[in-house]
């Protein structure tokens, strides 16, 4: 049955930086993505820590375009910790001359300029911020449990985004709609290896914005069904959030990639008067494959890819239908719709 | 007894605790399936007896004796022939029990040959030069033109142990 809240409020606090001094796993990241009206996508991550190979010390920026080919134009650029700062109370994150700031918790700017690419953008959040569970909030944190990603503050599932990007040093005016979050930990991303993949995704059918996903837990830790979830607003309000939802993946490729990946897969929702019905994404490019073992030295690779695991990241691009029951409507979408696959295993 | 005679003596008593491991193990999944009503024919057994032996083969029986000999390489401090000399032979007696490698084994081993060599071309012009003990098993994995499954799989942990 959906958590229809109440829910903590969601404040400015939620976006500053809240680090773990009793864990040298933390990991912070503040995460803007956007489909443009031009097709061109955008997706970048401001980390401070690594929710990977854990370094508290880390400092790194992950921004990625894709053109409406679907090619990816990416760059990770590390810094040194003396070029970074970051605010404990609002979002203003600085790394080198790039910066995240925000102004409250419904304005955000964005600004990016390495290696002929760049962003110089404003986010307007269209729908309230939320805080699903109190735990999943930065301060206070509780340092005796993992925090795994899922439950991150969202100051903006859904938001007007304009503004200019840069492509191979070409710059072009833009606007579409986005979406922005904060997102910590004290465990990396893999779920301290409790985890076998998470999904994650968000879309925008009409006056709703489904942020979609789940998460299998890892055979070692028992054998149990994968679980999703779904987080709903209806027009700028929050409705609450499910997990009676089925997850599917199926049709599994190794086509072009060193790990399985699928080509389909599938969310039943199972909560009626919240959500019910199908949504089903069918892979229609791979647009991003990270190798995240790929740091490794070659021997200490093999062990990991026979014995641990193979963890990627991949990024798809694929045909989305849902048709869907949502809150007593009747909502049909059938178009493209990106989605993550963090497969650590 | 000379330590030939040894590792011999011992890589069978390591097949006698495997053989009672997997019909220890047939016998109990055999009892679980009887409980759900589902009887087990000969051929299903001697196929889930064929698979514990392989998974066994594929992943355990390289790896349990790698680690067992790193701890105590590093609690004696050393020498080097324990890793290189003492474990690997006892490997090499127990493979060559084996009528065949599981495919999952072969698989698993496939490009060891290959990463032995180009770490043994890599360190003939580095500068630094790597210790004795990864030399040595850098040079064990390239000089095997005939694959011995499961000490390449015993070096390769070792040398994911040392860093490389």
């Amino acid at each position: 049955m959906a958590d229809r809240g109440p829910f903590p409020k969601y404040v400015e606090a939620d976006e500053g930086l809240h680090w773990d001094p009793t864990s040298n796993a933390w990991w912070d990241w503040w995460y803007f993505d956007a489909d443009f009206d031009n097709g061109y996508i955008l997706v970048t991550t401001y980390h401070f820590g690594s929710p990977h190979t854990p370094d508290p010390n880390a400092r790194f920026i992950e921004f990625a375009i894709y053109d409406p080919q679907g090619n990816r134009h990416f760059i990770r650029k590390r810094f040194a910790l003396e070029e970074c700062a970051c605010a404990d109370g609002t979002c203003d994150v600085v790394m080198g001359h790039n910066t995240a700031k925000g102004e409250g918790i419904k304005r955000f700017t964005l600004r990016f300029d390495e290696g002929g690419l760049g962003c110089d953008l404003v986010f307007e959040s269209l729908v309230e911020g939320v805080v699903s569970r109190e735990h999943s909030r930065g301060m206070p944190r509780r340092p005796d449990l993992p925090r795994v990603p899922g439950g991150a503050p969202r100051a903006a599932a859904r938001a007007k985004v304009t503004g200019t990007i840069t492509v191979d040093g070409k710059t072009m005016q833009v606007s579409g709609l986005g979406y922005h979050d904060k997102t910590g930990g004290n465990a990396g991303a893999e779920g301290g290896g409790t985890l076998a993949y998470w999904i994650w995704g968000r879309a925008f059918f009409g006056r709703y914005t489904l942020v979609f996903g789940g998460r299998s837990q890892a055979r070692r830790a028992g054998l149990v069904p994968p679980v999703g979830h779904l987080r709903l607003h209806r027009d700028d309000k929050y409705e609450g959030e499910t997990t009676d939802v089925t997850l599917t993946l199926s049709d599994y490729t190794l086509d072009d990639y060193p790990v399985k990946h699928p080509r389909l897969v599938t969310f039943e929702y199972k909560d009626p008067g919240f959500t019910t019905g199908t949504m089903s994404l069918r892979l229609m490019k791979v647009i991003d494959f990270m190798d995240l073992i790929a740091r490794f030295k070659p021997m200490q690779r093999w062990y990991l890819s026979q014995y641990v695991r193979q963890p990627a990241y991949l990024r798809y691009l694929s045909q989305c239908e849902a048709d869907l029951d949502i809150l007593g409507e009747k909502v049909k979408f059938s178009g493209p719709v990106w989605y993550e696959h963090m497969k650590t295993m | 007894m000379t330590t030939d005679q040894i590792k011999k003596t011992i890589a069978e008593q390591m097949d006698t605790v495997i053989t009672a491991a997997r019909e220890h193990f047939s016998d109990t999944l055999e009892e679980h399936l009887a409980a759900k009503g589902v009887a087990l024919t000969l051929d299903d057994k001697g196929a889930i007896e064929s698979m514990f032996t392989g998974a066994v083969r594929s992943l355990l029986i390289a790896e349990l004796p790698a680690f067992v000999a790193w701890v105590a390489y590093n609690d004696a401090g050393g020498p080097d022939s324990l890793l290189t000399g003492s474990v690997p032979g006892l490997l090499d007696e127990y493979e060559a029990r084996m009528d065949q490698a599981p495919k999952r084994l072969a698989d698993k081993t496939s490009g060891l040959t290959d990463a032995g060599k180009n770490a043994v071309q890599a360190m003939a012009s580095a500068k630094d030069k790597k210790s004795e003990l990864v030399q040595a098993l850098y040079k064990d994995l390239a000089g095997m033109d005939q694959m011995k499954h499961l000490r390449a799989s015993y070096d390769a942990v070792l040398l994911s142990l040392l860093g490389e």
